[in-house]
């Protein structure tokens, strides 16, 4: 009884703080210009995001492209009584929040945005100082050539990626701006990084280091040699916004599992042994250029434990999806996509004949 | 189709961010919309949101959203795991669950493990689950599993009763092909070619059916009729086909369980013109 009690008390006051947070906001805090973070899909999903909000004292509110590409989109904006208006949307407490100066929108997909800080920095003695050389953090390391490609190393999974980088102006501010892949500089952008201050071999920078947003310190690791090439053997999708799993590929629409069927019905040579039964399922990515890779293999019993199946079943299957069926997502067969997806192929064995293949 | 909406909204969001400054802006303020108080959105906030609240305040059907969050994510021993609890949560799901293992994952005895739970919940009734009768699911799994009779026992049920009440016209023409399927890995042409005539009767425009019958009609024997027959569904696959391209819709499978593939067409004509 008396525990009831105190949590009935605990949860009244905990609803009244609630209500405080909400209605201490003001108008004041808002006002400002805030930069695109990213847009958060799933808690380990983030889409970064290039664009920023200006909420003006005047009630005008701008939707721009940082470093200007495009022209932005004027309205109004108010904040009354808790609700938040921009131009015709409307948002109550509970869909957006500031903490920390993190401004959050939404609750479905929420858009994060920081607020912007002008520091003014010369875009020219930045690039000359940027350019041609390899500067990294505990978790970056970033080969900006001449040429206007980058090679973005997440030091922290090994991946190695190509882009496009360029600087870009937002007032007197400078950002690093990297987008594309390495068949375009169009498509959609990382992380943005607006440089804070440049120093004797190293510069600082503010943006979204993977974990949270901060001021993180780019060391000078070494100068590229004139005749380096900014590429990768790791494969890459088109997108810088695309998911292992979220897209996966349509057989239905392609009508490519006949052939998918037809190749391992032919190709496998059953090893017939008792208990060799379950699921192997082969998962892997293809980007808008017919290219595979991040091929995952997951094998589990009748229950969807995992188990290992016997190497001569799953490395024959293995070797079918890598030399047979992965072939079929190839440029040529692929004309006509654009998009990076991911294939999931799953194989049913029972004591080591395939009874199914399916999606 | 709940289970799959913010996973196919997500990729649509994610396909939409590959292009230019306009564009860019266009596509966050469709997010900003996205996140309002609009009420278009307000049933994807819900679900989205049912991931987080502890499993025992969640209805049957987020525990089932949750398993085919786990499933798309390749967790599957997860995804079983949610969809049992929705099973248990409440005894409807039963229906839902099994078609989730029958069309998704494939998992036959599972499914008719759920069908067969389900059907027992009302007696005397061939219970319906989406469009279809709890015993034309059945006789979909005997079918896959090999197990000839009982499939045919289990569809004789799904047609007869609407046969008996409203008419052969009022048989969905899949039944009738099924059926033949089973007629037909029983070596009974003859009845699979009634059941097929009754198919393309009830839809004459079915590639899946001349297909089908051509195959009926190369186990009687009536070699010429047969390539006839593949001809027909040769012409009907890419008639459809162009029609639904032609009005920007998907062009998918006639049968979601058993579907016609344009190369197996193809490939069984080529077989009859050496």
């Amino acid at each position: 009884m008396v525990l009831t009690k105190y949590s009935l008390l605990g949860l009244i006051c905990w609803a009244c703080w609630l209500d405080t947070m909400a209605q201490s906001l003001t108008r004041e805090q808002l006002t400002g210009k805030w930069i695109g973070v990213h847009s958060e899909f799933d808690n380990n999903f983030f889409c970064p995001l290039p664009t920023y909000l200006n909420l003006q004292a005047d009630s005008t509110y701008y939707l721009g492209m940082v470093g200007g590409t495009a022209s932005p989109i004027a309205s109004t904006w108010n904040f009354k009584n808790g609700l938040l208006r921009l131009d015709t949307l409307s948002y109550t407490s509970a869909l957006f929040s500031v903490t920390d100066n993190i401004l959050r929108i939404g609750r479905l997909v929420p858009l994060v945005f920081r607020r912007f800080q002008e520091v003014p920095i010369d875009s020219l003695s930045a690039f000359r100082m940027l350019s041609g050389h390899v500067w990294e953090t505990d978790s970056l390391r970033l080969s900006l050539f001449a040429n206007g490609k980058v090679l973005w190393e997440n030091r922290h999974t090994g991946q190695r990626t190509v882009h496009c980088w360029q600087l870009g102006k937002q007032g007197k501010s400078t950002f690093l701006v990297t987008r594309g892949n390495a068949h375009t500089c169009d498509g959609n952008y990382k992380p943005l990084w607006q440089l804070v201050s440049l120093a004797n071999r190293q510069f600082r920078a503010v943006g979204w280091n993977g974990r949270a947003v901060a001021t993180e310190t780019f060391r000078f690791l070494r100068s590229l040699e004139p005749n380096e090439v900014c590429q990768t053997t790791d494969f890459q999708p088109c997108s810088n916004c695309f998911a292992n799993l979220w897209d996966p590929h349509d057989f239905n629409r392609s009508g490519k599992l006949y052939q998918v069927r037809q190749i391992v019905e032919q190709a496998y040579q059953p090893i017939h042994k008792k208990g060799e039964s379950g699921l192997i399922r082969f998962h892997f990515a293809v980007n808008c250029q017919g290219e595979t890779g991040w091929l995952m293999q997951t094998e589990l019993d009748d229950d969807y434990c995992p188990k290992s199946f016997d190497p001569g079943i799953s490395g024959q299957l293995s070797s079918i999806c890598r030399q047979r069926i992965q072939p079929l997502w190839s440029t040529e067969i692929r004309r006509g996509d654009v998009r990076d997806e991911t294939v999931a192929i799953s194989i049913r064995l029972k004591n080591g004949a395939i009874t199914d293949i399916y999606p | 189709m709940k289970r799959l909406l913010l996973i196919c909204w997500l990729s649509n969001a994610i396909l939409c961010q590959g292009q230019d400054g306009p564009i860019f802006l266009e596509e966050t303020s469709r997010k900003l919309a996205q996140n309002s108080l609009s009420e278009r959105w307000f049933w994807n906030i819900v679900w989205k949101e049912s991931l987080t609240k502890p499993d025992s305040v969640r209805t049957a059907e987020q525990l089932q959203y949750q398993g085919s969050v786990f499933a798309a994510t390749n967790q599957l021993n997860r995804a079983v795991e949610y969809y049992e609890k929705a099973a248990q949560r409440s005894p409807r799901a039963h229906g839902m669950i099994g078609y989730i293992y029958l069309r998704d994952m494939h998992d036959y005895p599972r499914a008719l493990q759920h069908f067969n739970a389900y059907d027992a919940l009302t007696v005397n009734f061939d219970d319906i689950e989406g469009n279809n009768p709890v015993s034309y699911y059945r006789g979909v799994i005997f079918l896959k599993t090999g197990e000839y009779a009982q499939a045919i026992e289990q569809l004789n049920r799904a047609i007869g009763d609407i046969e008996g009440k409203h008419g052969a016209e009022w048989v969905n023409y899949r039944y009738y092909i099924t059926r033949a399927r089973g007629l037909l890995a029983t070596n009974q042409p003859e009845k699979a070619l009634a059941d097929l005539d009754k198919a393309i009767k009830n839809y004459n425009k079915s590639a899946l059916a001349y297909y089908q019958r051509g195959r009926a009609l190369q186990q009687l024997g009536r070699s010429a009729e047969a390539k006839t027959a593949f001809i027909d569904a040769q012409f009907f696959f890419r008639a459809n086909r162009a029609e639904v391209l032609r009005v920007n819709q998907p062009f998918l499978p006639e049968d979601q369980f058993f579907p016609l593939y344009e190369a197996e067409i193809d490939e069984t004509l080529a077989k009859l013109n050496p």
